[in-house]
């Protein structure tokens, strides 16, 4: 039992450039992801099927909690979110397929995903406020609160990373455990709770909260 | 378990290759399509409004034609009705005029038979009379005094009783 990233081997043989199970499985839940979004969008009618009305359903509800969030700009943000869920969402479910790991484990890519998230809110933050504007708020309510200020947008990133993180490898340990000291069907139910129903959740946490992170930026 | 490697920039670029392929595969055409529904959906309502109200106009100005027809009617049934009852008038006149003038000409035909008859009934009554009163006093008189004689009694008679028939 050993979970975690494994190596699975190096690009160009270069030990600073490792290729993990996780960073291989990433690759494969975005060409799926890419290959179901090409089918459903294929053929797009105003009179939706089965597929598109999904697809539709799901793309409005990211929509309608980022207009809720962010009154007035949930289109120019819709990709950015509704990519993080996707993408979260998916790399949480297909470790529940036997032989794959969920990319979601690995630190790499849940860090990867605050810091860009991080980068964002930060960024919306000086456009809307300006830069001075923006760095005037971590000054507040009083000066000296400065540097508990930047310690707690610091430990954002951190925080949101390793929740996700955290949940997953959890889940994925006591899987593994009861795998080991319950035979049988017994670990079954369980699995599909982590697998389906916390992947599901945690997805959609991580993207809540890019979203009030982005928010609060926003509001200075 | 918890190792940050090089691995991050590779999940970071995974994650924008994502974004850029969902933009242009998923978010893009669902985007499009749903402001096309919208915009359908939008265009049917205001063609529903139009129509409506097209059929509204429509229907006021049939209800409208309606109301004229019907008192179209009702004044051709009333200028009918009146000129019947004028009609009727006129004949009732021209009946009661054409009676009248019957019986007139009846009642002068029956005045003008009286007449006719009083005079008969005077010349009857002469010479029964001259008959009568020959035969009672049996004396022979001059025909021609006899005469003169009644007629100067029927001359009195007519002046007395029967002058309203000269």
């Amino acid at each position: 039992m050993n979970p975690g990233p494994r190596v699975v081997t190096y690009l160009f043989g270069n030990p600073n450039l490792p290729v993990t199970d996780t960073l291989i499985v990433s690759w494969l839940s975005i060409i799926l992801i890419v290959i179901f979004a090409r089918v459903a969008t294929k053929r797009l009618t105003l009179k939706p099927g089965r597929l598109q009305n999904a697809v539709e359903l799901l793309i409005t509800s990211i929509h309608d909690q980022l207009e809720a969030m962010l009154p007035g700009e949930a289109m120019r943000f819709l990709p950015f979110i509704g990519t993080i869920f996707i993408y979260v969402g998916v790399g949480n479910l297909i470790g529940t397929v036997p032989g794959l790991v969920s990319p979601t484990g690995d630190l790499n890519l849940t860090l990867g995903l605050a810091l860009v998230v991080f980068l964002v809110s930060h960024y919306e933050g000086v456009r809307d406020n300006g830069l001075w504007g923006y760095l005037k708020g971590f000054g507040e309510p009083v000066i000296f609160l400065l540097p508990l200020n930047i310690v707690g947008e610091l430990a954002r990133p951190i925080s949101h990373s390793f929740r996700l993180f955290g949940n997953v490898v959890g889940g994925g340990i006591i899987i593994s455990l009861i795998y080991q000291v319950a035979p049988g069907l017994i670990p079954v139910p369980l699995h599909a709770w982590f697998g389906l129903f916390v992947g599901l959740i945690q997805a959609l946490i991580f993207g809540m909260i890019a979203i009030a992170y982005i928010s609060v930026a926003k509001s200075g | 378990m918890v190792n940050i490697n090089w691995t991050i920039f590779w999940q970071v670029i995974n994650f924008l290759v994502l974004l850029w392929l969902l933009k242009r595969y998923l978010y893009g055409p669902i985007t499009e399509i749903l402001d096309k529904r919208s915009q359908k959906i939008e265009n049917d309502l205001t063609e529903a409004e139009t129509k409506k109200r097209e059929a509204e106009d429509l229907r006021d100005k049939y209800e409208a034609e309606l109301k004229k027809a019907r008192k179209e009617a009702q004044d051709i049934i009333e200028e009918a009705e009146k000129r019947g009852r004028r009609k009727a008038r006129e004949i009732i006149t021209e009946a009661k005029k054409e009676a009248e003038r019957i019986k007139e000409s009846k009642l002068y035909e029956v005045n003008q038979a009286k007449k006719e008859a009083l005079k008969e009934v005077r010349n009857e009554l002469a010479s029964l009379s001259l008959l009568i009163a020959g035969k009672l006093i049996q004396e022979k008189l001059d025909q021609g005094k006899h005469e003169a004689l009644i007629n100067q009694y029927i001359q009195e008679l007519d002046q007395q009783r029967l002058g309203d028939l000269k």
